[in-house]
């Protein structure tokens, strides 16, 4: 099976297309889905753990999902000026009782 | 005794019995045994490589026929058709070796389109990347004990050939657009309600938010497919049949329109395997085994790595598809701890669609279409349960015999497949026991000349596999039960007195043979399988027994014991006999001495053991 994300990135100029597939949320614009990893078990919609990611810098944290007590998904809002989230993640790792951020990526039948 | 009184025994010994010497309890063997190309023994007629062999092996075998250039069937007496293949395979010009089987007629699936299955089917000249899945099938016939989780679209509950062997499963899809089954959020439900897009969905804008730029295509069932090639229920006089025969199928959904989150995908691993999800209730029905036909590019992420850890350690395989991009390995299949599968055509070179890297574990038939043509069929697609319906679901029914069915998602359930049936024949096997099992009885990749050497790539996408870049060889799972079912076979040790002299009994002892899996010893079987003489046992069923020796010289004894499941190890000594006892035994009897225990375990140590099927 084709994936439908890079069949529709082939259709893009080059510059924007060689990358798309490989790091590209499913999300766009200033927002990112990101999936966060906490050292010890935390509620994923408490508030306090949507104060942290905004601390980092995010204008706005949605909680989407869990995976595990310790590890659930965001969408990220983030500031014109940190269009893809960059600053915000780094901030994110670097806050103590953070394990790990991956950005939630898509993925497709084969 | 003195020694002329002992020469003379000797003497007659020496006389009276033959060089070679065999209990006779009746067992005869039957093995199929194939020669490495790189064989010396090639260089000698057949029935000769075949005495050759038996003489090895401490018996005396003859050949029975020559079926293939390299491949020849050989018989012997006084051990079972399994001891005889378990000896040979260890022997370094032996490229495998099986008993010799009576078939019967029934032993093939009554399913109408098994036919059209060449990559479950024994491999031939043609087909060299068959799995041989129908040598398995009359091993074991696979377990409703072992569940498989197919982690992807759902599935088709309704399908004839599959629902048998579904289990309840759940919906990990988060996003009601992305799930496109009018049910919010998460559900029980993992019924596939197809993945289409429409022109509707093409300009929808939430949806393309999510998704990016979409492209209107019909639902492709692709869970129901993947669950077929694992599990169609077999021998139903029905559609196919199904790799992993009465494994069970876990349908976890996590793909929807535009695919899937890595989220989704990851909370649906972590239930599979029996691990907690909030908000989820706990899986009644854990999967020793997590299929992944799905990928996308990017490295593994942590996110990836820290459920992986926990999936493994929980016990369960992941097998996962290397991808469709012809280049490197996507993810998850190239996360540590994965089980890679990448797609070989139906010749054993790489099919040219599929990602391959070092990350590959083994490769497995993906489905390849050879110089198709517009209008032709496509001559080795697979087969697959799948439903009419282009975009929700109607009638249920197969893809076609001719049509372009082919991709990794399609190898991975092979291998998944292939597991279920190890574990069904050995369910003591741990995830990394399986995994390597895999590995290590995957049959070599074949060579094309005028194909380039993976990574280099034809214009196409082909190569030919090395182990660097399409995993330890082809998918061979005929010889993966094998070994799963020799690895639940009892292991034999064998102690050996240190002070052996002729005519005076001296102790074996095979009291550190150990059975698996819970099970205990419940019979031993000692013969003599050489010497100078014909030796006596005290008992030959006993644990541990003594020996006396007639004549000086080389002996070599074996040792056959059986569990309470009717399993079977073997394992053989070989030790010399003295004329007269040594000085620094101190002229004493043979029997074991507390002296010489820490000799005689270093002995025990020496004596090789074999594990063998029942």
């Amino acid at each position: 099976m084709t994936s439908h994300l890079c069949r529709s990135g082939l259709l893009l100029p080059f510059l924007l297309a060689i990358t798309a597939c490989a790091a590209a949320p499913l999300s766009g614009g200033s927002s990112r889905s990101v999936i966060v990893g906490f050292t010890l078990a935390t509620p994923g919609d408490a508030p306090e753990a949507l104060e942290r990611l905004k601390k980092a810098g995010a204008t706005d944290a949605r909680f989407v999902s869990s995976l595990s007590s310790r590890s659930h998904s965001y969408r990220l809002t983030c500031p014109p000026v940190d269009p893809a989230c960059d600053k915000v993640l780094d901030a994110l790792r670097g806050q103590p009782g953070i394990d790990y951020v991956s950005i939630d990526r898509g993925k497709d039948s084969q | 005794m003195t020694m002329l009184p002992r020469i003379g025994l000797a003497l007659c010994a020496l006389v009276a019995a033959p060089s070679f010497t065999q209990a006779a309890d009746g067992l005869e063997a039957r093995v199929i045994v194939k020669l490495k190309a790189s064989s010396v023994l090639k260089q000698i007629q057949a029935a000769g490589r075949v005495e050759t062999l038996g003489t090895r092996m401490g018996v005396k075998a003859h050949m029975v026929s020559q079926p293939g250039r390299d491949l020849h069937v050989m018989r012997a007496s006084g051990l079972t058709s399994e001891a005889l293949a378990a000896r040979l395979a260890g022997d370094a010009d032996v490229e495998y070796a099986v008993p010799d089987r009576i078939k019967k007629i029934s032993a093939l699936p009554n399913d109408p389109l098994y036919g059209f299955q060449w990559y479950l089917q024994a491999p031939d000249t043609t087909r060299l990347a068959a799995t041989n899945a129908q040598a398995a099938w009359d091993m074991t016939s696979g377990s409703s004990k072992v569940v498989v989780a197919v982690v992807d679209s759902g599935v088709r509950f309704d399908h004839e050939d599959l629902a048998p062997r579904l289990v309840a499963g759940y919906d990990f899809i988060t996003d009601d657009l992305n799930a496109n089954d009018g049910q919010s959020g998460r559900d029980a439900n993992a019924s596939d309600p197809g993945d289409y897009v429409s022109a509707a969905d093409r300009n929808n804008a939430a949806l393309t938010a999510l998704c990016g730029t979409l492209s209107v295509q019909g639902s492709s069932w692709h869970g129901t497919q993947v669950a077929g090639i694992l599990a169609a229920e077999t021998n139903n006089s029905r559609g196919i049949a199904g790799m992993g025969g009465a494994t069970r199928v876990l349908p976890v959904r996590v793909l929807g329109k535009c695919g899937g989150f890595d989220s989704d995908i990851i909370a649906g691993m972590r239930w599979a395997a029996g691990l907690s999800v909030p908000g989820v209730p706990s899986n009644p029905t854990p999967a020793r085994v997590i299929n992944l036909s799905l990928a996308g590019a990017g490295t593994c992420s942590a996110a990836y790595r820290s459920a992986i850890a926990e999936i493994r350690a929980a016990g369960t395989l992941i097998v996962a598809a290397a991808g469709n991009e012809s280049g490197a390995v996507n993810e998850p299949a190239n996360c540590p701890g994965v089980l890679a599968v990448a797609g070989i055509r139906h010749v054993g070179t790489k099919v040219g669609y599929s990602s391959h890297g070092v990350e590959v574990g083994v490769s497995a038939p993906a489905g390849n279409c050879v110089n198709v043509q517009v209008g032709q069929p496509c001559l080795f697609p697979f087969i697959n349960p799948t439903n009419q319906g282009s975009t929700s679901p109607t009638g249920n029914t197969y893809t076609g015999t001719g049509d372009n069915t082919v991709g990794t998602s399609f190898a991975a359930p092979l291998v998944a497949g292939t597991a279920a049936l190890m574990l069904a024949a050995n369910p003591a096997l741990t995830e990394t026991d399986v995994g390597a099992l895999i590995k290590s009885s995957a049959t070599p990749f074949p060579l094309d000349s005028t194909l380039p050497t993976c990574p280099l790539i034809s214009a196409d996408g082909q190569c030919n596999c090395t182990t660097t870049t399409c995993g330890a060889g082809m998918l061979n799972t005929g010889s993966a039960v094998t070994a799963a079912v020799a690895a639940a076979n009892p292991s034999v040790s064998i102690g050996v007195a240190t002070s052996r002299v002729v005519g005076t009994a001296f102790s074996l002892d095979g009291g550190g043979s150990a059975a698996t899996g819970g099970a205990h010893l419940v019979a031993w079987k000692w013969i003599q399988i050489s010497g100078p003489g014909s030796g006596s046992f005290s008992s030959d069923s006993v644990a541990a027994p003594s020996f006396t020796a007639p004549v000086a010289g080389t002996y070599v004894v074996g040792l056959t014991v059986t569990d309470d499941s009717g399993r079977q190890g073997t394992g053989q000594a070989t030790f010399e006999v003295q004329s007269v006892a040594a000085k620094s035994s101190g002229g004493g009897g043979g029997a074991l001495d507390p002296a010489s225990l820490m000799a005689f375990l270093a002995l025990a140590a020496l004596a090789t053991g074999r594990r063998l099927k029942g």
